[in-house]
């Protein structure tokens, strides 16, 4: 079976991998349009406001920061959907894995057995997290790490019964060594 | 002596950002869950940055600089 995460063992069965919900992404790409749209006022607007500026030289100039600037856009296009990409979380039938790349050099794995988990709650706020159902899952844990957050991830009552379900599969003796070694 | 300034912060920027590409390409290719999107998707970025660094290129070696004797 071809792993899907690191660590991942040979008898373990992934039921979800989550991503955050792709509005969050829509948010960022509307950012980096607002840099965009400063490229865009540049042509339609200053050119046509100032006469020095289409002069050869003037152009010359403007074209070789226009294409500079337009490279560094790109690249933090790219850094953005990397970002989305790499924050993810997953649910197998024995724990939970949170993939968090907070920045390019930041990179984060926190798992926890099913055994673990004491308490599971989904949140939706807001009008657009309600009108795209988006939200967050928060799992109480009894280990090192006492909360998991799976942030702005869809569906998030359908994650939370996933985890339920799967935590009410987990044998007894497990759960009760778990809250043992709490 | 203008030129020469000129220069150093444009192909001063344009280093800074090829280190920023070569991290996130190795980030990716480290950390992410399938090879072939990413080499794919690098494939592409380099395409683009690697056309828009000619036209930039392009376009300032023929900006003319006033020259100054210090």
């Amino acid at each position: 079976m071809t792993s899907i995460f690191p660590g991942q063992q040979p008898n373990e069965k992934i039921y979800e991998l989550t991503r955050q919900h792709w509005i969050i992404f829509a948010k960022q790409i509307a950012v980096w349009l607002i840099f965009v749209a400063i490229l865009l006022g540049y042509d339609g607007w200053a050119v046509r406001e100032f006469d020095f500026l289409r002069t050869p030289p003037a152009e010359r100039i403007a074209t070789a920061i226009k294409s500079l600037y337009l490279m560094y856009l790109v690249a933090g296009l790219f850094t953005v959907w990397i970002l989305y990409y790499l924050n993810y979380q997953i649910i197998t039938n024995n724990r939970i894995v949170d993939v968090d790349q907070k920045s390019l050099l930041f990179h984060a794995a926190t798992e926890i057995h099913l055994a673990q988990i004491e308490d599971v709650t989904a949140e939706v706020k807001g009008f657009v997290g309600n009108l795209f159902n988006y939200g967050t899952v928060y799992v109480q844990t009894a280990g090192a790490k006492t909360m998991f957050e799976f942030d702005n991830v869809p569906d998030p009552k359908r994650i939370a019964k996933l985890i339920l379900d799967l935590y009410e599969r987990v044998p007894v003796a497990e759960k009760a060594a778990a809250r043992e070694g709490k | 002596m203008i030129k020469l300034v000129a220069q150093i912060i444009f192909y001063g920027l344009v280093c800074i950002l090829a280190a920023y590409s070569v991290l996130m390409v190795y980030v990716l290719l480290r950390y992410g869950q399938s090879k072939t999107l990413t080499l794919v998707l690098s494939g592409l970025y380099a395409l683009v940055m690697v056309t828009l660094f000619s036209a930039a290129v392009a376009n300032f070696v023929r900006i003319s600089f006033p020259e100054f004797e210090l």
